[in-house]
């Protein structure tokens, strides 16, 4: 095993664990502290993929302003341990069981399976447009404007909707007659 | 900046239009008083028009055309089938929209300016879901559809029953968008590419046949089928739909039943027909499984139901198995006559539930509530009547029309069990129908109900234009397919005009009699003053 097989095993085996981690922790504010570590395992792992500005978007935005904001949000509510109900008997095993099929069968569709490569490699793009960022820029902003933009409004209807839902309900003006 | 505008926005137009009039309401709405929010109704009616007459106009230029259009890199197409839906989606929003200031006049919380921003951003999202033309495009879109939607449904917040189809929707839906994104990402993997065109293509390139034994492609396809099962509530993916379409604001409830269908019958569509072709022996089977599977449990599961909500939810889910024959059977276009005349039954009977009132302003949603309404409020329950018969697929109205030319079209793609299924379904799907229908005209009314009628104009104008739609698709359908099946442009403004003039019609009748019942009221009322 060479010393980047060793690297990326180590890191997949910390995001995999991590986010487990995150999910089956009972107290909030360990879930969120997981999820930061996951996402610095992913960065690592485009930094190992030939992409240093998307490992340090990846950490500056996600593992750096949103965790905040998620950790302020979970304190601010009181991290109390919540309560796991069980409402359906055989729901647990039965998840188990589907679950480790479903990633049985992907597992083997992604051994078995045959990869297309794809024409031209990443640093010859990189070297053609004069920068990492520069390439990511000229793709975000040319070939994938129309998703690029479209990634604006759905962000701008989950800010309304989480104003929306979060708002008190709404009082009944008092009438003055 | 040329290539900025060489992008080809016009492909675009109505989704660009839908997204602006949203944007339009949203900040207009900072300036409202709370009794000025009728406007924002208004405002969204008019982009809405705009948007109609745009895609109509689009739709008879394209029809003539030979070739699709391709725009902003190829990740929009702009056809006849994208024009086509355009046009659908405008006019079923349209008429979403006429139901809710009637909603919104008993339920003071809810008079809020998001609510029609919100509706239509999931219009526009829809739009974008039908020119489609990558698979990144379609992620974008369908959550931009359902963002919205999940919103919606908990609009009704602190409701229990709202919160709680808002979190199961919410909870579910990114589930889903999960397994649509891995599976996205797996045929990259597996064909080099996420351009609808370009997916085709490699079939040849790589070899068909080993294409379509390559397993990453194959799970792909299989995840990918999960997540848009899912948006078009196909069994065994359906279990939300009946607690979200209960737990929602019966306005967005109408809304979500008659145009998320069409969004997600559009996107399977694009997605099958422009990428998938070659691997039309996979899908198909298994689609023509789970649609089978899916009418059948929607129908035996509406006769069960004792609530309206909850009946019409499980009747979309069993719809959504009949118009899975037609898109298996390539027919895409009688799919959308299916879509249009789903869409005008169903907002038809929802305009008629949300007019419906008891006696302390409560909805009218249990189905003991409709007894004897015959008697009280004749128009309602003819109305009513109408609508559910023709969701039945009785002759002569739409639903039957419709059902007849999908059902030709599975058994010309050599679909006939599928068809056998579908038709003993519709025998089944009689009984719950006709359970409301019998309830309304052969039993006694309780008094102490107190139900009445009492629509605003609104809620009227949607009422005439769903009767029009579907009494004109049912006894003289060829006023509407010519100009949507074949793309002619002849005669258009005597048809538009015979349409407006038909439903103006209606209207007038359902005003006349509305008024008649009233002033019996009033008769009855003054009879009982005296004693």
């Amino acid at each position: 095993m060479s010393g980047a097989e060793l690297f990326f095993y180590v890191l997949a085996v910390l995001a995999i664990t991590s986010a487990l981690a995150m999910i089956f922790t009972p107290r909030p504010v360990y879930a969120v502290l997981f999820m930061v570590v996951n996402f610095v395992a992913v960065a690592l792992l485009y930094l190992q993929l030939e992409a240093p500005f998307l490992a340090a978007v990846q950490v500056l935005v996600y593992a750096g302003a949103i965790m905040v904001l998620f950790l302020f949000v979970v304190m601010l509510m009181g991290p109390a341990p919540a309560p796991l109900w069980e409402h359906i008997p055989a729901q647990r095993p039965l998840a188990l069981l589907f679950a480790v099929g479903l990633l049985g069968a992907l597992a083997t569709a992604i051994r078995k399976g045959a990869f297309t490569p794809l024409t031209g490699t990443m640093s010859s793009a990189i070297a053609t447009a004069g920068g990492q960022s520069q390439a990511l820029a000229e793709h975000l902003y040319n070939r994938y404007l129309l998703p690029f933009e479209l990634t604006s409004l759905i962000l701008l209807v989950g800010i309304v909707g989480a104003v929306v839902l979060a708002r008190l309900p709404r009082q009944k003006n008092p009438t003055t007659d | 900046m040329n290539e900025f505008f060489a992008l080809g926005w016009e492909a675009l137009g109505p989704f660009l239009l839908v997204c602006a009039t949203a944007l339009i309401v949203m900040l207009s709405d900072l300036w409202m008083e709370d009794d000025e929010r009728e406007w924002l109704a208004y405002f969204s009616l008019a982009g809405l028009a705009g948007a109609f007459i745009m895609a109509m106009r689009q739709f008879l230029l394209v029809s003539n055309a030979q070739q699709p259009a391709l725009a902003f890199n190829e990740m929009v197409v702009w056809d006849r089938m994208a024009s086509s839906f355009h046009v659908l989606l405008a006019g079923v929003a349209f008429v979403a929209i006429l139901l809710l200031p009637r909603y919104l006049a008993d339920h003071d919380d809810l008079n809020r300016g998001e609510l029609y921003a919100l509706l239509l951003f999931s219009v526009a999202g829809m739009m974008l879901l039908a020119s489609a033309r990558d698979l990144i495009v379609v992620f974008l879109g369908i959550e931009l559809l359902s963002f919205p939607l999940y919103i919606l449904a908990g609009f009704a917040r602190p409701r229990l029953d709202s919160e709680e189809a808002a979190l199961k929707y919410f909870l579910l839906g990114a589930f889903a968008s999960g397994f649509l994104l891995y599976g996205i990402a797996l045929i990259y993997g597996a064909v080099g590419s996420t351009n609808l065109g370009v997916i085709a293509m490699t079939f040849n390139v790589l070899g068909v046949g080993e294409t379509l034994t390559n397993p990453l492609f194959l799970a792909g396809l299989a995840l990918m089928l999960v997540g848009l099962g899912f948006k078009i509530s196909l069994a065994p993916f359906h279990q939300w739909t009946p607690d979200v379409y209960q737990g929602a604001p019966t306005p967005v409830t109408a809304f979500m039943v008659a145009a998320t269908k069409v969004g997600g019958m559009v996107t399977l569509m694009r997605v099958l027909y422009t990428a998938f072709i070659p691997a039309v022996e996979i899908w198909v089977p298994i689609l023509a499984i789970l649609a089978a599977i899916t009418m059948t449990w929607g129908n035996v599961a509406a006769l069960l139901q004792s609530n309206i909500k909850r009946m019409l939810a499980y009747s979309s889910i069993a719809h959504a198995g009949y118009m899975l024959i037609g898109v298996l059977a390539g027919a895409d276009s009688f799919v959308l006559l299916y879509l249009l005349a789903y869409a005008l039954m169903n907002l038809g009977a929802f305009a008629v539930i949300l007019g419906l009132r008891k006696g302390d302003g409560e909805e009218v949603l249990e189905l003991d509530d409709f007894s004897g309404l015959v008697k009280t409020y004749p128009v309602a329950a003819i109305l009513l009547s109408l609508f559910f018969l023709s969701l039945a697929g009785f002759p002569p109205t739409a639903g039957f029309f419709t059902k007849f030319m999908l059902f030709n079209a599975g058994i010309a793609g050599n679909l006939q069990w599928l068809v056998v299924v579908a038709v003993l379904n519709s025998v089944v799907s009689v009984f719950y129908y006709a359970r409301v229908i019998i309830k309304m005209f052969m039993q006694e009314a309780d008094d102490d109900l107190g139900v009445y009628w009492s629509p605003d104009w609104m809620l009227s104008v949607a009422l005439a234009v769903t009767t029009t739609g579907v009494l004109v698709l049912g006894f003289y359908p060829t006023l509407i397919t010519d100009v949507l099946l074949e793309g002619s442009n002849q005669d258009l403004l005597m048809r538009g005009i015979s349409l407006a003039v038909t439903a103006l019609l209606v209207l007038i009748g359902i005003g006349i009699l509305s008024l008649r019942t009233n002033v019996q009221d009033l008769d009855e009322e003054s009879e009982e003053a005296p004693l």
